[in-house]
């Protein structure tokens, strides 16, 4: 036991590193590259010059205001789309009835490029920030959908006759059975959906903002500023990473029995173990 | 007094029971064998509750069964635990009818009684499968059913695990004295436990013949008697096989 403790600690931490090798050797070649000035700086500045972007940005004081307005947006579109989607996924994930009368509709809505809604948003919700947090909406909307309805219908339905064995049903049998078995797969469609509100927060503040981390990107291509751009790059791919960490913590947490595979065998043995042991 | 009266069962066109008929008294325990097919665990289910009859009645205690209800336990195939609830939380799923804080004593009870005490706190997961299924007949007996339902509690388990669970399920039964009905396609196994063995045939499915089994426990599975009534029974499913049609000697 302790043997295989060590090995699991060990590979943890190797693998935790391990990952870290390549970018680390990635920046060094790319500084190297800008140093000796192999890469032009007007087109690829160097991860230090990014850096000192970032400083400059955040000393300037203008910063916080572009990270705040972008992560706003984010999650009023997230929850929006989240909230529309749980409704919708529980109806048709529970009901055949409800299935085919929402499922083709919304699976046909599905095949329409998320941005092509852009123009007719624009149209119908001014510029400014309604439309863009619909898009966002939108983005989120469908992966959250999906896994709910998948997450429901695949409930097992011998533990449903287990509870309705024990008398549970209506509210009981939602709360006991049906919300536990369906989390895990409604988890996968948040993160899903989060990471979706995050790639479309960048199309709609491209698309015409005055504010925001998708405008830091727009004003650093027109003012030719490239270090701005890879600053911007850099803080969607750290809050999105970070958002996104967030949401796992938080899934694991209520999912925790789920386990991973490894874990589960490794304690199944031990408890086998300690039955012989008790029955012995 | 469990009464099963002339139930039938149709399944679309197929009729899966036949006017089954039988009546188990209070601490009997009663076998059903019969090859797949001849809905025996429909019959089971019908008596749990969870499926209702074309045509007759279940009556326990002169009150029809309409539904699953406390008074009867069901223990089926697979263990069938919630996976995200601890062994003892899962024991407690079946106390909701309980006050809240009698909910776990009666719970570490029931679990120490099937010799589960020492994993209350763990996941399903983590137990063997053997372990998985005494903690499914913990969940099952621990609200004190009058009539506990087995469908084929064994099946998946190998013989040794088969064993032991069948001597600790005649322990419970000594304790407790619940009714007991169960379906198995272990014609030994029907006849190591039950006071009754019930011989079910399909197309449609019906009960073909009854022994009582009045050896006293417990048993030998090699006692030679047992063994008489094994090749008997084997007969009397190999007859539906065959087609031919002779009335057992020791039919009831």
């Amino acid at each position: 036991m302790r043997h295989s403790l060590a090995r699991i600690g060990r590979g943890a931490v190797s693998g935790g590193a391990l990952g870290l090798v390549l970018p680390a050797l990635l920046l060094a070649l790319w500084e190297a590259l800008s140093r000796f000035g192999v890469a032009p700086p007007n087109l690829l500045p160097a991860p230090s010059s990014v850096l000192r972007a970032l400083r400059d940005l955040w000393l300037g004081g203008e910063l916080w205001g572009h990270i705040e307005i972008t992560l706003l947006r984010v999650l009023l579109g997230f929850l929006l789309g989240t909230a529309v989607a749980t409704v919708l996924g529980a109806l048709t994930g529970s009901s055949a009835l409800w299935r085919r009368l929402l499922d083709p509709t919304l699976q046909a809505l599905r095949s329409i490029p998320s941005i092509a809604w852009v123009p007719i948003f624009i149209l119908w919700l001014g510029i400014f920030e309604a439309s863009k947090v619909t898009l966002i909406a939108v983005g989120a909307f469908f992966p959250v959908y999906l896994q709910t309805m998948a997450g429901i219908q695949q409930v097992d339905r011998k533990l449903v006759e287990v509870a309705r064995m024990h008398g549970y049903g209506g509210v009981a049998l939602v709360r006991r059975v049906l919300l536990p078995a369906t989390l895990p797969a409604y988890i996968t469609g948040l993160r899903g959906g989060l990471g979706l509100a995050w790639m479309f927060v960048v199309a709609a503040e491209l698309m015409g903002a005055s504010e925001g981390l998708g405008f830091l990107l727009l004003d650093g291509q027109q003012t030719g500023r490239p270090a701005n751009i890879l600053a911007a790059i850099l803080l969607f791919a750290i809050f999105g990473k970070a958002t996104d960490l967030a949401l796992a913590l938080l899934g694991r947490r209520f999912t925790a029995w789920q386990d991973n595979f490894q874990h589960a065998e490794e304690n199944k043995g031990h408890a086998a173990d300690q039955a012989r042991l008790q029955e012995v | 007094m469990l009464q099963i009266r002339r139930v039938s069962k149709k399944f679309e066109a197929m009729a899966a029971l036949a006017e089954i008929d039988l009546a188990v008294d209070r601490g009997e325990i009663v076998g059903i064998v019969g090859t797949s097919g001849c809905g025996k665990s429909t019959l089971l289910r019908i008596v749990g509750g969870l499926e209702q009859p074309s045509s007759g009645s279940v009556v326990l205690d002169g009150v029809a069964v309409a539904g699953p209800r406390p008074e009867v336990g069901l223990v089926f195939q697979e263990p069938r635990l919630m996976p995200w609830l601890s062994v003892r939380e899962n024991v407690e799923f079946a106390l909701a009818q309980r006050p809240r804080d009698q909910r776990r004593p009666l719970a570490e009870a029931a679990l120490a009684r099937v010799g589960l005490g020492a994993f209350a706190a763990a996941l399903p997961q983590q137990l063997s499968g053997g372990m998985a299924q005494r903690a499914a007949i913990a969940r099952a007996l621990v609200a004190r059913p009058q009539v506990l339902l087995l469908d084929e509690p064994f099946s998946a388990l190998d013989a040794f695990t088969r064993f032991s669970l069948q001597d600790h399920l005649l322990e419970i039964w000594r304790a407790e004295r619940p009714t007991m009905l169960f379906v198995t396609h272990d014609i030994e196994e029907a006849l190591v436990l039950s006071d009754r063995v019930v011989v079910m045939r399909a197309k449609p499915g019906r009960i073909h013949a009854q022994y009582r089994i009045d050896l006293p426990r417990p048993r030998r599975r090699t006692e030679a008697r047992l063994q008489a009534w094994k090749e008997r029974i084997l007969e009397d499913l190999d007859l539906a096989v065959k087609g031919a049609g002779a009335e057992p000697e020791f039919a009831i």
